[in-house]
């Protein structure tokens, strides 16, 4: 099945998406040296006609700052560092959830404690919950960058664990009730055999799936918290004309970029739209390669070849494969 | 029934217990470092300090104000926009559904297939959508459509409620869809047909009933999801909510004392559902 959703258009729609994306931001990086291109006023001739923040034209497609840097460029910038930590922190989520819903599977009497205790999740939302923890760790100034984002990205991991191992473990349970199973025991196959050789080539696909839907969360968690002001990628003070100094985001990642802007929503409205609508959009690629494995999961295998056959078995009915009882009688 | 009870019971046990334990975690880091025991004495206090309600206190611009009474009227406020934008979604789900059986068959497969797009569309997205559009509308015409940020005592209800149904409606349409589908192939509505009973009649009593039932199945999931976009648009609307309130006092006690007032009205809703769904169909 796994190899069967390369052929699933939704699928590979999405992938293509994802992968020109990070490829392009990759190339920007190390072909293009991670230039954006900045000007502050736009001159024709000689005299000013128009400065930054510039709004979208056909030379700068998503606008500019008011440092008048081209934002398609720094979202392309910011892409990769954005989809990498989607990407890692939804692979530690699955990784971790699985194990511990092997653990689950012993759990006996404990379990519904569990279950119960992981519901209080569903009350609050996360990036609430983020916020509140992270909230007071940030304001801490000797803590260094990469503390408070590997910190960050901890949370947002095990924030998601409790229930995506219930999940998993119901995954089992369900995988366990085949009969193939049994069998297997019964030929005296011991759990962890069992686990890898019986039950994991079933479970792939479903974690596949349940990967690309974390992926799908963390990015909207990561659009939340930037609005929300917390946001990795670094903040940075840069001098914009003579005695102010505005934060401005280091790595151009997506929830800086959204968070940095955010103030700026009544005077430069298309800075926030632009990164909002690229989480859109890669969510939306996201969410058709989810929608690609759902499908093929679904088909049964040559499904419609059997369509096709029906059809042709309609046509060739003809009249003489039939007589009338009255004829025969004739005759 | 009984067994209701007990099950609703323990997960309600369970789930208090589960947002104190999170209420207190804070307790748990000091600086980066992980701290086990000043977790146990931050549970403790975090005690103690519920026990006395009266004193805890919450900053506003103006001034520092007792927590209660006031937060009857600020979680009030958060649980009406919810629960009204929850219900309107499920009636404008409803609506819709049931325009779109009425169109031909190529259509409404189409609709189908691609109606998972519809869960693409960050919240985030929508709310801000609706500040340009009320703004441009602004520009354009000079006239303020509706207030776009509410004051500490003015209270908005119509955008806030029209940007949280947006995307509850577009998922509860799906999820009608989806399942409509597979009711309409089951056995008995073949039965229902042959006996002469209307396409719509059947859709009416016997499809929607039913489809319904797997809405309410969901319905824990499409809070959940509501209570982020409840968070987005308290931000950008900058209406004084539960989650503001939250957000801005960052306090464990204020924290915990607020999502278990969120978490009680929602746990009794789910629980009514399930009693409902139990006395409809049987089922557990």
């Amino acid at each position: 099945m796994i190899k069967a959703i390369w052929k699933d258009p939704f699928f590979l729609a999405g992938f293509l998406f994802v992968f020109a994306l990070v490829s392009f931001s990759f190339y920007h990086h190390f072909v293009m040296n991670n230039e954006i291109y900045e000007n502050q006023i736009i001159y024709e001739g000689i005299t000013p006609v128009d400065r930054a923040p510039f709004e979208p034209s056909s030379e700068y497609w998503f606008g500019s700052d008011r440092m008048g840097a081209d934002l398609f460029y720094q979202i392309i910038s910011g892409a990769k560092y954005t989809l990498g930590v989607a990407f890692a922190a939804s692979l530690l989520r699955i990784i971790l959830s699985f194990f511990a819903g092997i653990m689950l599977l012993s759990a006996g009497k404990i379990l519904p404690v569990f279950k119960g205790l992981g519901q209080s999740f569903y009350y609050i939302p996360s990036a609430l919950l983020i916020l509140f923890i992270v909230g007071p760790i940030i304001m801490i100034e000797e803590i260094t960058f990469w503390e408070k984002a590997f910190f960050q990205i901890m949370l947002m991991v095990l924030i998601a664990v409790p229930n995506t191992a219930i999940l998993i473990k119901e995954e089992i349970n369900l995988i366990q009730q085949n009969e193939f199973i049994t069998s297997a025991k019964l030929m005296g196959g011991n759990r962890f055999r069992i686990l890898f050789k019986h039950i994991m080539p079933h479970l792939w696909p479903r974690l596949v799936l349940m990967y690309v839907q974390q992926v799908i969360a963390v990015l909207l968690l990561l659009a939340h918290l930037g609005i929300l002001g917390v946001f990795f990628g670094g903040t940075i003070y840069r001098e914009y004309g003579m005695e102010f100094v505005i934060p401005a985001s280091v790595s151009n990642e997506w929830s800086g970029l959204l968070g940095g802007y955010y103030a700026q929503l009544r005077l430069a409205p298309w800075l926030v739209f632009f990164p909002v609508l690229s989480f859109a959009a890669v969510i939306m690629a996201f969410n058709f390669m989810a929608e690609g494995i759902k499908r093929t999961g679904d088909q049964l295998p040559g499904r419609k070849k059997v369509k096709k056959r029906e059809k042709g078995k309609e046509e060739s009915v003809s009249g003489e494969s039939f007589v009338f009882l009255t004829e025969r009688k004739i005759g | 029934m009984p067994y209701i009870l007990k099950d609703s019971l323990l997960s309600f046990i369970l789930s208090v217990i589960g947002i104190i334990l999170l209420g207190s975690v804070p307790f748990m880091f000091t600086g980066m470092s992980f701290n086990t025991d000043s977790y146990l004495d931050g549970i403790g206090e975090l005690f103690k300090t519920m026990m006395k309600p009266s004193e805890i206190m919450y900053f506003t611009g103006s001034g520092m104000y007792p927590l209660f009474p006031e937060i009857w009227g600020i979680i009030g406020y958060s649980l009406t926009i919810l629960f009204s934008s929850f219900f309107i979604a499920i009636i404008l789900a409803l609506m819709f559904a049931l325009g779109i059986f009425t169109l031909p068959t190529r259509l409404k497969d189409k609709i189908r297939v691609f109606s998972f797009m519809f869960e693409s569309i960050p919240d985030v997205l929508i709310a801000i959508g609706m500040q340009f559009f009320i703004i441009w509308f602004f520009k354009k015409t000079n006239i303020l459509l509706f207030q776009i940020v509410s004051l500490h005592d003015q209270k908005t209800y119509f955008v806030p409620i029209f940007c949280l149904t947006v995307l509850p409606t577009l998922l509860i349409l799906r999820i009608l869809l989806l399942n409509m589908e597979e009711e309409f192939k089951k056995q008995y509505i073949d039965t229902a047909k042959g006996k002469g009973i209307g396409r719509f009649h059947i859709l009416w009593r016997h499809v929607l009933p039913n489809t319904l039932l797997s809405v309410f199945h969901q319905s824990r999931n499409i809070l959940w999801f509501m209570l982020s976009n409840l968070l987005m648009v308290e931000f950008l609307f900058n209406i004084y909510g539960v989650t503001t309130l939250v957000r801005e006092m960052g306090n464990p006690a204020i924290f915990t004392i607020s999502m278990l007032l969120l978490f009680l009205p929602m746990f009794l809703f789910f629980t009514a559902l399930r009693i409902f769904s139990y006395k409809w169909v049987g089922e557990k």
